[in-house]
């Protein structure tokens, strides 16, 4: 499992898209993917609070210079609908909505000069929690904002078919990571690797990936299961007589009579003991 | 008093499996092997060293084991549909199942064959069997209950049923073979005697025809089916030389029923029982040969305090004709006690009297509870059976 405690660095140069489109897209997993949406987010939604050095910055700030700002103490505020609102501060209970402090945003200016690093610690559960019930609000252009910090930040293309079934079936937030999570893992090369993958998948021998606990929906007739068997490669007639065991009895008899096991000279596989026997008897 | 150590026997039995040489692991992922994969010449552990990622395993290595990897029962598709048609309680994992399949003359080790289960199997089918026959027909002679126990699970009966049950068997057993398939070392042909054997002409049939084998012996000495037990030097040289279809087959069947008990518990393995046994119709009638009936008849008669047996004409058509049918009907004082038909006056009066003798043998209460049912919690008091004192001595 993954540690449920994720340190997201957003370092002074971010990911562009030129520089995405020439390297293959990287491998995330669900957590970065949550830690960028997360980032993109603080970034790009309004502030409504009483830190003077937020509010200046409106929508235009970015992590890696406010030092200043104490990420961890901000909260995602959805509104009605469940769509990104704000943010608000964590420990503010009466919203002052202070809009006209600029006397502090001198300092934070200066602060923001230093530049660098910045990490903060956030844990995967509080993220979880905060964006739980969350959606994305396709009317507004605040989303598209907010969506493409995140391409910039994790450097993968959010592909359109994950956008439309998250616009189409009004998925979360969440369910957006998932789909992308499983869209970037690098796809099976053949058929017989996926349908073994799946296979695996289907019999779990394969470790379960390390998802959240959602309970599946009923479950829906797999054309894998355990009563299939798939196969690495094509079944030869010398397989079938394997399965039931008789192929060590042919072998052994042809081997007696001093035969070649697996027919043909040339159709033999090159390399095979008998095959070098039966050229020494040649000779 | 002697104390069976039952834990201990039922952990042998359901110990997990593990070879105790090096070539057990949990790499058996999958049974399919490359077959034009190099074999590896180094020594074995680092050939299985080398292999730990790969999903599948040289043939080498799978075909020096006598039977298929606990592992390999994950991956059969033959297996899991098996345990989905017999629909096998899910607590009976497709490694017991596989286990099963494995006849002792294909792997010796007890550990890994299914000789305990058949053996506990075996004891379970004789229990249910007889006390469902002897609360069923409380007055079956001692022959016919025999028979019947032979027709509900004698070792044809239980090949029928895993033909039925679709279990295919293996050429030959070992550890490249799908664990679904019914693994036995098969007979060798048995060379043609030159020479016949000398005819002994003899009445008896026994081995020792000294040893008078009568039906009080049967149920004492015999086994469940009234015939000799085999000796045990004799089983384990038969074993080592292999064992027939049917033998295997009977062994596996037994071996489910075992595994069902163990894993699931005594109520599964009575449904099953009841599914599989119970379910099958054996004709009881049938399985009676009585020489005599006429003179049982009144013999039972007189025992049972009845007046004696009267044969009197029921009807008749056709007496000067080519064929004729009689139709006779046995008597006592007023109560006809059974009716045949025949060609002649004499085997109309047989026909009779033999089922006569037929339906006093098959009387079968309306209302019975088996002894096994006390079994279960919550059982009601229990109300005693009829007890027959016995078939007509003759």
């Amino acid at each position: 499992m993954v540690s449920n405690m994720l340190v997201i660095k957003v370092v002074g140069e971010t990911f562009l898209p030129d520089q995405k489109m020439r390297s293959s897209p990287p491998t995330l997993d669900r957590n970065e993917f949550l830690g960028y949406l997360y980032v993109a987010l603080i970034e790009k939604l309004p502030y409504k609070g009483q830190n003077a050095a937020l509010n200046q910055t409106e929508t235009e700030r970015t992590l890696d210079e406010g030092l200043a700002i104490d990420v961890s103490s901000l909260q995602i505020k959805l509104s009605s609908s469940g769509a990104f609102s704000h943010l608000e501060d964590k420990a503010g209970k009466e919203q002052g909505k202070s809009e006209d402090s600029t006397t502090e945003a001198t300092s934070s200016a200066d602060a923001s000069k230093e530049g660098g690093s910045h990490p903060f610690e956030i844990s995967v559960a509080a993220m979880e929690e905060q964006l739980s019930g969350a959606r994305f609000d396709f009317t507004n252009h605040l989303t598209f904002q907010i969506l493409k910090r995140f391409s910039q930040l994790s450097g993968f293309h959010i592909p359109d078919p994950v956008l439309n079934a998250v616009l189409r079936g009004n998925k979360t937030v969440l369910d957006f990571v998932e789909l992308l999570t499983q869209s970037s893992k690098p796809k099976p090369k053949s058929v017989a690797e996926a349908l073994i993958a799946k296979q695996k998948q289907a019999l779990g021998l394969d470790a379960p990936a390390p998802t959240s606990a959602k309970p599946k929906k009923a479950a829906q007739p797999l054309p894998l299961g355990p009563n299939v068997m798939v196969l690495s490669r094509r079944e030869t007639p010398v397989d079938k007589e394997k399965e039931v065991g008789r192929w060590k009895v042919i072998e052994r008899e042809l081997r007696a009579r001093g035969l070649p096991v697996l027919g043909h000279k040339v159709l033999a596989p090159q390399g095979e003991q008998w095959n070098e026997a039966l050229k020494e008897r040649r000779l | 008093m002697k104390r069976l150590r039952l834990l201990k026997w039922s952990g042998s039995v359901l110990s997990p499996r593990t070879r105790p040489d090096h070539i057990q692991s949990q790499l058996y992922t999958f049974r399919r092997c490359l077959a034009t994969a190099a074999a590896p010449s180094e020594s074995f552990d680092e050939s299985v060293e080398e292999l730990a990622d790969a999903p599948f395993l040289p043939e080498e290595i799978l075909q020096r084991l006598p039977s298929p990897p606990v592992t390999a029962a994950k991956t059969s598709a033959k297996l899991a549909a098996l345990h989905a048609r017999l629909s096998l309680p899910s607590r009976l994992p497709l490694e017991t199942l596989a286990r099963t399949l494995v006849d002792a003359s294909a792997d010796p080790s007890i550990r890994f064959n299914n000789k305990p289960f058949a053996v506990l199997g075996n004891d379970l089918l004789g229990y249910y069997t007889s006390e469902y026959l002897l609360s069923q027909y409380p007055r079956l002679p001692l022959a016919v209950v025999f028979a019947a126990m032979y027709a509900y699970h004698g070792p044809a009966t239980l090949a029928a049923i895993a033909r039925e049950w679709g279990v295919e068997a293996a050429a030959e057993p070992g550890g490249e073979v799908d664990p679904g398939l019914l693994q036995f070392k098969r007979l060798p042909p048995e060379p043609k005697p030159e020479l016949p054997h000398p005819q002994l002409i003899s009445t008896r049939q026994e081995e020792n025809p000294k040893f008078r084998r009568t039906m009080s012996s049967r149920s004492v000495y015999d086994d469940q089916f009234g015939e000799i037990k085999r000796r045990v030097q004799g089983a384990e040289t038969s074993q080592e030389k292999g064992a027939t279809l049917q033998r295997a087959s009977t062994d596996f069947v037994r071996a489910v029923f075992g595994a069902v008990y163990l894993h699931a518990g005594r109520a599964a393995a009575k449904q099953f029982y009841n599914d599989h046994i119970t379910s099958r119709q054996v004709d009881m009638a049938s399985l009676f040969h009585i020489k005599n009936p006429t003179r049982d008849l009144s013999r039972l008669c007189a025992r049972e305090g009845f007046q004696a047996p009267v044969a009197k004409i029921l009807s008749e058509t056709g007496r000067k004709s080519r064929t004729p049918v009689f139709v006779v009907g046995i008597y006592s004082g007023s109560d006809l006690l059974g009716e045949g038909a025949g060609a002649s006056l004499d085997e109309a009066r047989i026909r009779a009297a033999v089922a006569a003798m037929k339906g006093w043998y098959l009387y079968s209460p309306t209302e019975f509870r088996l002894p096994s049912e006390m079994e279960e919690p919550g059982a009601r008091p229990w109300t005693p059976i009829l007890v027959d004192p016995g078939e007509i001595a003759n």
